[in-house]
This record gives C-alpha cells, sequence and structure tokens, in this order.
C-alpha cells in the first residue's frame, strides 16, 4: 500500500514565558526558540506507522527560525519536510493560516490522510484543523487517540466528554490527535544518516499564488485588541505540614461545598 | 545539528564557576576544558561556525554524565542534555574517540560494553517480584549480584529474573545520547519485564532503575511494576523483619553514594540504615548524599579506563581524610572502578555482600 | 448590528451561554435563535431566554460533522438572519465550528472566558492563551462573528417566556464519509468534565494498588477520580481518568492533587478548578505554587487521617 501522508505540524516557543509581542500582538517569532508542538508528535508518529511503503510529508507554514525543528523531523523520519515561509504571512490568524496551508496542499497533490494535532501549546486554538478541512472540502476528525488502517477504511478512536467513540472513515480526510496519543520516535543514527543531503523545502506567497491580501494579518477575519498578562495562575496558597489538620481542612473545605 | 532546547542549555551558563569544584572530571585533571561550562562554550562556538572536530569530540566524552553540576546549578541549566547531543553528533559524523567506537561495536555484537553476553543467574518465570541485575554486575561484579539474590532467598521472597536479560538502554544512551536505537532497546527490555507479570521490579543498578523511572514514561514505554532499587528492597526486608543479623561486622566505614542514588533518587538513608545496623560506625566523606563525588561509571571505564582509574582514586582520596578504614558501597558501577585503587590498609566492602555474610 | 446571536445547543445545552446571549441580544434589540438536536431541549431553551428555536434531528450514531457544518452554511447563507454564533466548547463542537467558520469566511475566537459588546454592538471575546500566561481580547472582523465558549462560565437565568415558536428539520445530505462503529460511553461516576469534585492521583500514587486505594477514597466522598499522563502511563489508572491532556478540560469546585507534581501541562488543564488543593510529601512540588491549599505530607497518609475522621463521624468545623 502506497499511502501518502502529511502531517501538519508547528514550531511552538521552548518557553511560555519567554514569548515577546510586537506592537501589533503578533508574536516576536524570530526572537526565540522553538520546539515541535506537543500533538503534533502523536500526529507524526501515528503517519510513521502508516506509512508502509509510501511516504510521510511534514509540512508548516512558521518563520525562518523554525528551519531547525522541521530539519529535525527528516531526522526522525520524514520523506520530506516543506516550511512555508513568507514575512507577508506573520500574524495570520486560524482563518489565514488554513489558507496558506490549503493553497500549499493544493499544489502539493493528493493526500491519503492529513494528520495533525488537535492544538498548539501557544494558540491552544484547536482551529486549524477543521478549517483546513473545510478550505479543502474534507471531513474532519478532532481528538483521536488512534487511527488504524483497514481494509476498506480506517478506522479511529475519538476521545468525547460522554465517551469513547470509535468510527470508520473514507480518506482522504483531516485526523487531529491528543498529546501523547502515540509516543514519537526519537532522531535515529539510522535515520540521521538517510537524512543527511535532505533539506527543508521553503515556499513562499508567491509559490502558492497567494495575494498578499490572502495572507498574514491582513488574511485575516479576527482582530487582537489588546492582550493581558496573567499572573500564570499562581495562587500560592498556605502550606500545611501536620497530617491531622491537613485532612481536616481538606474535609472541611469540601464540606463547606455540600460534598460528602 | 544540536537541538533548540540544548543549544538554550549552553547559553544558559553564567560562569559563576560553580561547577568547578563540584566536576569530578575537572577535579582530577585541572584542565579547564573538562568543566561543564568549558562544554558549553565550545558547543557556542560550533553554532557560530567553528567546525566540530575529534579533539572536541573527545571532550565530549570525558564526562561522567554524573548530574553533580545539574544539580547544583544556580541557572539550573542542564550540562547533560547537550552533552548527550554532542555525543550524537560525534558518532554520526564519526568523530567520536576509537575507544568509544569499540566498546559502541561491542553493545552491537555482545549487548554489553564488555564483549561478553551476560551470565544467567537464578531463576526465570514469572513471579510477583523480578530483580534487574544489569550488565555491570552481572559481568563484573557477579559477588555482588548473587548476594543480592541470595538475601532475597534467605527472606523467603519468590522472585525471578530476566532470561538473557536485555540492556535497559542506559549504556547505550549515554554512550550515542538519547537515539531511537536506544528507545528500541528500551523498549525490547520492557516489553521482557512486563511479561513477567511482576509486581516490583527491584533493580540492582541504580543507573538502570534511572532510565527506567525518568526515560520509560518519557518515551512512551511503559511498566507494569513498580521500580524498586535494591536497597530500598533489602531494607524494608530488614525492617519487616524477613532479614535477620545474625552476625554483626565491625569497624568504620564511610558509604559512597552512587550519581544515580544520590541525585536522581535522593535516597540517602536507606544503604546507611543498613549499615548501621550490620554494625559499622559510619562517618562522612567531605562530599557526600546529594552533593556526592562521582567514582566513575563502568561505562566510562570501558572507553577511558586510566581517567577513571584517577577519579576513583580521587574519591578514595575523600575517604583517606576520614578516620574510616572502609568504604561500603551499594553500586556495581562504584565497586568496578572503586576496586582497583584500593589504597592500602583500606576495605572496599560490597554491602549487599556483607548484609548476606552477617544475614542467616 | 448584527440581527441574531444563534446559539448551538449540543445534546448537553450549556443554558449559561443561552442566557447570556439573551442578556448581549438585549443591548441591541437583537433576538436569540437557538439550534437543539433534541425537541426537549429546543423547548427548555425558551425558559433561559431564547427567542425562537430549531431543532435538527441528527440521528444517534451520526458523527460526520462536516455535514452539520454545510447544513449550517446553508440554512445561515439563506432564510437566517444569523450575525453572531455561540457554542459551548465541548471537543465536538471545537471541530465543528472551524469548518463553518471557514465555508462562512468568518473569524472564530476558541475556548472564550468572557463575552461582551463593544460601543458598535461589536462582540468582545476574552480568551486565554499560552498556558493561561496570557489573556487576550479578540474581535472578529466582517459581518459574521463565532465563538466557542468555555462551558459552565456563565449560569442559566431563567426567563418567564416559556414558550416561542420551534421548527423541526431533517438532514438530507447523508453521504457520510465519517461513521460511528460503536461508542462506549463512560460511566457518570467517572465522567470529569462535569464532575464538581476530582480526586487525583499522579506518579507519587506509586503502584496501580495505590490508586485503587485513592479510588475508594474518591468513592467514600463522592469525587471522581483522576489521573496524570504519567500516572496513566505507568498502568497505574485506566486512560478514562487522564487530565489535562485528553482535551477534556475539567473545571470542579474542588480539585484535590494527591502525589502530583504538577507537570506544565497537567496545571494547564486543571486551571479551570475554583479551588486546588495539593498534598505532595516534596515541599517544593510545583503544584505548590498553584494550589490555594497545600499539606506537605505523605498523600495515603493524609487519606488515610480523612478516612478516619469520616468513620468517627466528626466533622471538623
Amino acid at each position: 500500500m502506497k499511502r501518502k501522508l502529511l502531517v501538519l505540524v508547528k514550531a511552538v516557543p521552548l518557553e511560555a514565558g519567554e514569548v515577546a509581542m510586537n506592537s501589533d500582538f503578533c508574536i516576536a517569532r524570530d526572537r526565540i526558540s522553538h520546539q515541535l508542538n506537543l500533538a503534533d508528535m502523536a500526529a507524526l508518529e501515528a503517519a510513521f506507522r502508516l506509512r508502509g511503503e509510501g511516504t510521510v510529508t511534514v509540512l508548516t507554514m512558521a518563520a525562518e527560525s523554525a528551519r531547525d525543528v522541521l530539519a529535525e523531523l527528516l531526522a526522525r523520519g520524514a520523506d520530506r519536510a516543506v516550511m512555508v515561509s513568507d514575512s507577508q504571512m506573520a500574524g495570520a490568524d486560524t482563518y489565514a493560516t488554513a489558507a496558506v496551508l490549503a493553497a500549499a496542499i493544493r499544489k502539493m497533490g493528493f493526500f491519503d490522510l492529513i494528520l495533525c494535532g488537535r492544538r498548539t501549546m501557544d494558540g491552544e486554538t484547536g482551529q486549524v484543523p477543521g478549517e483546513v478541512a473545510a478550505a479543502l472540502g474534507l471531513g474532519c476528525i478532532t481528538n483521536a487517540s488512534s487511527l488504524e488502517a483497514e481494509s476498506e477504511h480506517f478506522s479511529c478512536t475519538r476521545i468525547l466528554e460522554q465517551g469513547i467513540v470509535r468510527l470508520a472513515v473514507q480518506v482522504p480526510a483531516v485526523v487531529s490527535f491528543c498529546e501523547y496519543a502515540y509516543p514519537l520516535r526519537l532522531p535515529g543514527l539510522r535515520a540521521r544518516k538517510v537524512s543527511v543531503g535532505k533539506k527543508v523545502e521553503i515556499l513562499t506567497a508567491a509559490d502558492l499564488g497567494l495575494e498578499p491580501c490572502k495572507c498574514g494579518l491582513s488574511g485575516s477575519r479576527t482582530k487582537v485588541m489588546r492582550v493581558a498578562q496573567l499572573e500564570k495562575g499562581l495562587r500560592k496558597g498556605p502550606k500545611e505540614t501536620n497530617v491531622t489538620i491537613g485532612a481536616e481542612k481538606i474535609l472541611s473545605l469540601i464540606r463547606e461545598k455540600g460534598h460528602v | 545539528m544540536m537541538s533548540q532546547l540544548a543549544d538554550k542549555h549552553a547559553d544558559k551558563c553564567r560562569f559563576c564557576w560553580m561547577c568547578r569544584h563540584l566536576c569530578p572530571v575537572q577535579l582530577q585533571t585541572g584542565k579547564e576544558v573538562n568543566t561543564p561550562r568549558a562544554k558549553a562554550l565550545l558547543l557556542s562556538m560550533v553554532r557560530r561556525g567553528k567546525v566540530y572536530d575529534e579533539s572536541m569530540a573527545e571532550v565530549m566524552y570525558e564526562c561522567l554524565l554524573c548530574d553533580a553540576c545539574t544539580d547544583n546549578c544556580a541557572t539550573g541549566y542542564q550540562p547533560p542534555l547537550y552533552i548527550r547531543e554532542a555525543r550524537t553528533e560525534a558518532i554520526l559524523n564519526d568523530l567520536a574517540p576509537k575507544a568509544v567506537s569499540e566498546v559502541l561495536d561491542r553493545i552491537e555484537q555482545t549487548g554489553t560494553i564488555y564483549g561478553t553476553e551476560k551470565k544467567s543467574y537464578g531463576k526465570t518465570g514469572k513471579a510477583e517480584t523480578l530483580v534487574y541485575l544489569g550488565e555491570v554486575a552481572a559481568v563484573a561484579v557477579p559477588g555482588m549480584a548473587k548476594a543480592l539474590l541470595s538475601l532475597l532467598d534467605k527472606a523467603g521472597v519468590s522472585y525471578t529474573v530476566l532470561e538473557q536479560e536485555p540492556a535497559s538502554g542506559v549504556m547505550l544512551g549515554d554512550l550515542t545520547g538519547y537515539v531511537e536505537e536506544v528507545r528500541q532497546q528500551a523498549e525490547i527490555c520492557a516489553g521482557a519485564i512486563n511479561g513477567t507479570e511482576a509486581k516490583e521490579i527491584v533493580v540492582l543498578d541504580s543507573y538502570d532503575a534511572e532510565i527506567m523511572v525518568q526515560k520509560y514514561p518519557e518515551w512512551g514505554i511503559g511498566l507494569k511494576g513498580t521500580v524498586v532499587t535494591a536497597t530500598a528492597y533489602i531494607r524494608r526486608l530488614l525492617k519487616d523483619g524477613r532479614l535477620k543479623i545474625a552476625r554483626k561486622a565491625e569497624g568504620c566505614a564511610v558509604y559512597h553514594d552512587d550519581d544515580r542514588l544520590a541525585r536522581t533518587f535522593q535516597e540517602f538513608t536507606e544503604a546507611r540504615d543498613i549499615a548501621r545496623e550490620l554494625g559499622y560506625e559510619l562517618v562522612e566523606m567531605f562530599h557526600h548524599e546529594r552533593l556526592a563525588k562521582s567514582c566513575g561509571t563502568s561505562l566510562a571505564k570501558a572507553y577511558m579506563p586510566e581517567l577513571v582509574k584517577r577519579i576513583a582514586a580521587g574519591r578514595w582520596e575523600d575517604m583517606l581524610r576520614t578516620k574510616a578504614e572502609i568504604m561500603l558501597t551499594a553500586s556495581p558501577q562504584a565497586y568496578e572502578c572503586l576496586a582497583e585503587t584500593v589504597p592500602e590498609g583500606r576495605k572496599l566492602v560490597d554491602l549487599f555482600e556483607a548484609l548476606d555474610g552477617g544475614c542467616v | 448590528m448584527c440581527k441574531e446571536i444563534l446559539v448551538i445547543c449540543p445534546e448537553r445545552p450549556d443554558w449559561g451561554l443561552v442566557s447570556k446571549a439573551a442578556e448581549l441580544a438585549a443591548c441591541f434589540q437583537g433576538e436569540v435563535h437557538v439550534l437543539a438536536f433534541r425537541k426537549e431541549s429546543a423547548r427548555e431553551a425558551f425558559s433561559y431566554g431564547a427567542d425562537r428555536a430549531d431543532v435538527l434531528f441528527l440521528g444517534e450514531d451520526f458523527m460526520d460533522d462536516s455535514i452539520l457544518a454545510r447544513w449550517l452554511r446553508g440554512k445561515i447563507c439563506g432564510e437566517w438572519r444569523t450575525g453572531i454564533i455561540l457554542a459551548p466548547a465541548t471537543i465536538r463542537m471545537r471541530g465543528m465550528m472551524p469548518m463553518l467558520a471557514n465555508m462562512l469566511e468568518a473569524g472564530l475566537t476558541a475556548d472564550c472566558t468572557e463575552l461582551a459588546l463593544d460601543g458598535d454592538g461589536r462582540l468582545l471575546q476574552t480568551r486565554p492563551a499560552f498556558g493561561n500566561s496570557l489573556l487576550a481580547c479578540i474581535q472578529s472582523i466582517g459581518a459574521r462573528q463565532m465563538a466557542t465558549v468555555r462551558p459552565g462560565i456563565y449560569r442559566g437565568r431563567k426567563y418567564d417566556k416559556a414558550e416561542g415558536i420551534i421548527r423541526e428539520n431533517r438532514l438530507e445530505d447523508t453521504d457520510d464519509r465519517i461513521r460511528q462503529i460503536s461508542f462506549e460511553k463512560l460511566s457518570e461516576e467517572c465522567s470529569l468534565w462535569q464532575a464538581d469534585l476530582i480526586l487525583a492521583g499522579g506518579a507519587g500514587i506509586g503502584s496501580k494498588e495505590g490508586f485503587s486505594w485513592l479510588a475508594r477514597v474518591a468513592e467514600r466522598l463522592g469525587a471522581a477520580l483522576g489521573a496524570t499522563r504519567m500516572a496513566v502511563n505507568l498502568g497505574y489508572a485506566p486512560y478514562r481518568c487522564q487530565v489535562g491532556q485528553t482535551g477534556i478540560a475539567v473545571h470542579p469546585e474542588i480539585y484535590i492533587a494527591a502525589g502530583i507534581s504538577g507537570a506544565v501541562q497537567h496545571l494547564a488543564g486543571i486551571m479551570g478548578a475554583e479551588k486546588i488543593i495539593a498534598v505532595n510529601k516534596d515541599a517544593h512540588a510545583p503544584i505548590f505554587d498553584y494550589a490555594d491549599y497545600g499539606i506537605v505530607a505523605d498523600w495515603r497518609e493524609v487519606m488515610e487521617e480523612m478516612e478516619e475522621i469520616l468513620t468517627k463521624g466528626g466533622y471538623p468545623g
């Protein structure tokens, strides 16, 4: 089976704390270190396991500084890495991001499956999978925990609040994965040797035939009005060391809320 | 090509120099290049265009990955993180020292750093308790392996060991950095362990225990049983009265905390409790517990025996500054390193062997 | 400005969101239009402030939400006068709404924790990002504005209006490329997402036995049992108990973290809790910085103590 698999990935800031913003509330992505988004790792490993004789291509829209992250995916075993990178694309919301990714996918041709993480660690919207699917006219399954090939279709497990659904999926389709659904293989010595000479391919807006007004901030359908820094959810309550006092306090807090 | 995380850690150094006073390699060689901060500087230079060459790769291997620098770093940076990645680069670009490549070949051919296959100990099969001995005890320090198993027999524990015990991945991981090949080795090992359906996994070598507890879960490899260090397990058997000491030992002793028990597990009291119950009078060396100075590792000894000999001798010097006549250890790796340079009039004692001798 | 606010009410409707929509609509003399998937829900919606309702009957095993999105696009671009589209941020709605947004070329804001209107009657949407370190206020550009809203943020308000017009709809498009094979419903007791009290354990619990013990305490307290990813990975607890990384956000009144050190990803998943209580023997565990009340002790000792107090029947004040 020669499947063509595409994995959408994102390079996210290494540490949330160091994120700097420009005056237009866009993240200053050139000034920070990146890592691969956590949930994308599961999608990539799922793709590797489904690859068989086929190919796994990774695609991202990112600033030039994210190239290393993509290069590492070649070392982990990706056959091809494509990066759409253009200064015009800065500040894109999920709509504009999906437009660019969909244009790149159309240019690259047909894929059996488009896999991605359920959300990114920075933006945390989880909207790009659905928007890309709609832009390409495909169905979309979000929050998947497994994806396996059957003879006639693919079977997919999706986690919902009320329970776990098993689905039969006709390809092509978009599937987004939960973090840790599959543990991503490490860059291997053998895989690294194979990947020597492979380069990250770069595409620009012009390569995709996208007008500047369709890209980045100007192609977006949302606008950030203001941003406030939060105290990172620090609550720093008192610490008790006496077991009895602690146990009593827990019970009284529970009782206050009408439980027990 | 290092990860951005590794680069970040390499750049985090504030040059406070505290690691100089803790690095067991630098303390012996006195060479500035052996400090963790020097390695960070070298890698920074590589990123800025300097060619990564054989001499630099050699420096990256002159490190025990003992974690003393990490544990005490003021800026929270982790030299082992970038040192492991630098080792991966060295291997990929054929820059690793010849002795390192030879050890790598030995692992590939026989599964151990020694170039000989592991001996088999004890009974195999299914049991509630599994003993994971590790290659150092199985090949180089058989006395410790036998003593531990004998103690379990005496306590009436029904246990099993693995048939042709697969490597945990710790040796390969420290030699090549954490690459996919290491993860695959770990997967095989976890599969064998889970196959025994053991609820408790008693791990003799704390280096094996560390990779099982810290890296396996990170790599998505689950162990069904709970990992217990051999020292903690034996301490429990003593406490529960399943082991009874009939003959007391005597003498004034120091206990050498090995790198992983000291820093990863922060387990200090278990071995000392055993020693005290056995009847030893305990005193402490200058750097002990969390600050414990490494006496070398079996892996490092395999590719740079001379340097490890000096590092082990450095630990004996610490001991000689105390009034103790005995150095106790519960780590097969520490035992292998220290055994070569025992000073005259002093004794190296394997804690398990000593306890086994004292128990009926 | 906009004419109608459409609120989508899935299987378990978020009535607070309907009431909030009614409050917003009142500011611009607009109306609240509810789309429900069950007739009872559509009826109930009026008492929470809906002006009119549509019900769309989907099969029990309907799972291809792209069909739902296409149906909605048809209605919204056709006979409906929708200006704002709101849905609770459940997993399915967070999957469907982006498809609809793309089809409508509309802006969509995810998982909002606050909704308001500006002077021009446009929606101001507030949402946390970067692991709760930033709070962003976002507006949509264009004719239609869309948002998913974190469930349970707003309280339902009862209105006198008891009824209104309900129109019934059926799907014609049934070429579903995504079909349900089976559905394993989670039992109510471990349904974390709607639990008010959660007792969760981490790697510090130490074993599967430890977890069964913790489960018994949870049962006694009437709490749902949670687990960290590490505890699940180590095989201590089943996957359905995992908090933080399954996409299921929890927002209980009280979250008790036993033997949990507090990995960033786990913390992000529990920030919706009103009160966080941490029990850990390591005084330096990061979880303590994020807890309202901490106990530095072995989790088992604390739980044993709690059981003893409960058994004695003596409640502390």
